[in-house]
């Protein structure tokens, strides 16, 4: 499956604020203004249009929901995937 | 105040291109949005029939905690969650009576309707002075006037807001984020 995939935020960076969640306001070209919420559990997961995408679940990398996925790169930066085709 | 003895509202009314216009030159959107049509009102009983019943001031303030995750590796309990702050509003409200047939009583209605069309622009501003209470180039916030059945004073509320910021330089925008297509983001 072939996705749109927007760079976030870094995985890394988001640990070391030691936060619980944080709710980004991104500008996302061809989508636009749209918030993303980053919660942090027993693992890190981002919730975006109603859909709850956790990193790496279940060893799956990138994980997907439908439409949307999640990625993590080797650099520790989250992409956010839209489904296109 | 007048004579330092009066309170005093001052409304202006300028034109937002005059700012924008300005905004490049130095305190040039300061000057121009500080000058415009001043219209000032004396909230004295002798000279206008208005006059302050008194007067109050609140500071709106919005706290946020967070909780972290974190526990301290020796008593492992947990961090102190981050507290940030940011504040609301900043409001005096000035609570006035006016005799019925007060002619200034006239002109702050219609000034306050004036206001009403410029709300979404903000090409206004309301200066108060009564001593220690001193708001320049407020908002309104709110306005509103009773009539009692037993008396002929009207009773006049003026919530006036300190929220208004001037930026004489824009503000960066949040940065658009491209795409990359594929079926993983390299």
């Amino acid at each position: 499956m072939i996705y749109d995939w927007f760079k976030i935020f870094n995985l890394a960076e988001f640990l070391e604020t030691g936060l619980s969640s944080r709710t980004l306001t991104v500008d996302l070209i061809g989508v636009g203004r749209v918030s993303i919420q980053i919660s942090r559990g027993n693992e890190v997961s981002i919730t975006y249009a109603d859909h709850f995408l956790p990193l790496n679940f279940l060893t799956n990398n990138p994980y997907a929901d439908g439409d949307y996925a999640v990625y993590v790169d080797d650099n520790d930066d989250v992409h956010l995937g839209i489904l296109t085709e | 105040m007048l004579n330092g003895i009066d309170p005093i509202i001052i409304f202006h009314f300028y034109n937002k291109g005059a700012i924008d216009f300005l905004s490049n030159v130095p305190l040039g959107g300061s000057i121009a949005s500080a000058v415009g049509l001043p219209i000032p009102i004396y909230l004295s009983e002798k000279l206008t029939g208005i006059y302050v019943d008194d007067e109050s001031r609140g500071i709106d303030v919005a706290t946020r905690v967070e909780a972290v995750t974190e526990k301290d590796s020796v008593t492992l309990e947990a961090e102190t969650p981050m507290v940030s702050q940011a504040a609301i509003d900043s409001t005096v409200t000035v609570n006035m009576f006016a005799v019925k047939d007060s002619i200034m009583l006239t002109a702050l209605i219609a000034l306050a309707e004036m206001i009403i069309k410029r709300l979404a622009t903000q090409e206004y501003g309301i200066t108060y002075l009564n001593g220690p209470t001193v708001i320049f180039n407020g908002l309104l916030h709110r306005f509103s006037t009773s009539v009692g059945s037993n008396d002929n004073l009207i009773r006049i509320e003026m919530v006036l807001s300190n929220a208004k910021k001037e930026a004489p330089t824009p503000k960066p925008g949040i940065a658009p984020i491209a795409k990359v297509t594929g079926a993983l983001p390299l």
